[in-house]
């Protein structure tokens, strides 16, 4: 993994800094072209005990809930408690497909270092 | 905007602006501290089935009616579905206005310090220098 200190934010024009910093220029025409890819992506969650899979959109909207043979035989409160932990692990599984994405379209942009950028910085705020 | 410079003036407006930045930043604060408080809640035209989402699209809680366990397992599927949309939607809604309020409240921003505002500095230190 490349290190993290001293990232320019206007992106590195040597390209032996390697992987150092992402062109801001080169992640803007990779997210216009990537865009669709983006947009397709779906997450699927399924429960413990398999009965219920929620499938979600990009974004994390809901897109199908499909219960299984035997989720009729599951109390109610139990099923509700499995709706929910299928939405989330389908909205998880959008998020790390969407992030995968975002890595392979660009070499050395890693969007939690992103994200845990952004934060440190408003901290300091 | 008048860029006279001089080390009084100079430290005046960086306060402003600094103060400006602050209170921008506030907002901002506020504006995440609303979408952290947004619920959106769902329900299904029976009442039999109810769906909350947290302001992140999050479904937090669902809850089935003993009645709702005798539908069969596709027609409680596509009811399940409507209902964590509509919570969605519902959370959705709300983030979005808040979003709204926040572009417009931060839309007076005082605009970046232009060309002029640096070269007549530069310009001030050369004479001082010369």
């Amino acid at each position: 993994m490349a290190s993290r200190g001293g990232r320019e934010p206007g992106g590195s024009t040597d390209p032996a800094a390697g992987r150092e910093a992402a062109p801001a220029d080169e992640m803007l025409a990779w997210a216009e072209s990537a865009r669709e890819d983006l947009d397709g992506v779906t997450g699927l969650g399924e429960s413990a005990s398999g009965q219920v899979q929620v499938t979600v959109a990009a974004q994390g909207e809901v897109l199908d809930v499909t219960l299984g043979p035997r989720a009729l035989r599951l109390d109610r409160v139990t099923l509700a408690e499995e709706v929910v932990a299928a939405a989330a692990l389908a909205q998880q599984d959008a998020a790390l497909k969407t992030r995968a994405l975002m890595r392979e379209g660009i070499p050395g942009f890693d969007p939690d270092e992103v994200v845990a950028q952004v934060e440190r910085l408003s901290s300091l705020l | 905007m008048h860029t006279t410079p001089s080390p009084e003036g100079d430290a005046e407006l960086m306060e402003r602006i600094l103060g400006h930045y602050r209170k921008m930043m506030r907002t901002l604060r506020e504006a995440q501290g609303g979408i952290e408080a947004v619920v959106g809640r769902g329900e299904s035209a029976d009442g039999l089935l109810t769906a909350v989402s947290d302001g992140h699209g999050r479904i937090s809680e669902v809850a089935l009616d003993p009645r709702a366990m005798r539908l069969d397992r596709s027609e409680l599927g596509r009811r399940l579905t409507e209902v964590l949309r509509t919570a969605q939607a519902c959370s959705l809604k709300q983030t979005r206005e808040i979003k709204e309020r926040l572009l417009a409240e931060t839309d007076h921003m005082p605009q970046p310090l232009g060309e002029e505002f640096v070269s007549d500095r530069i310009e001030q230190i050369a004479r001082n220098l010369g």
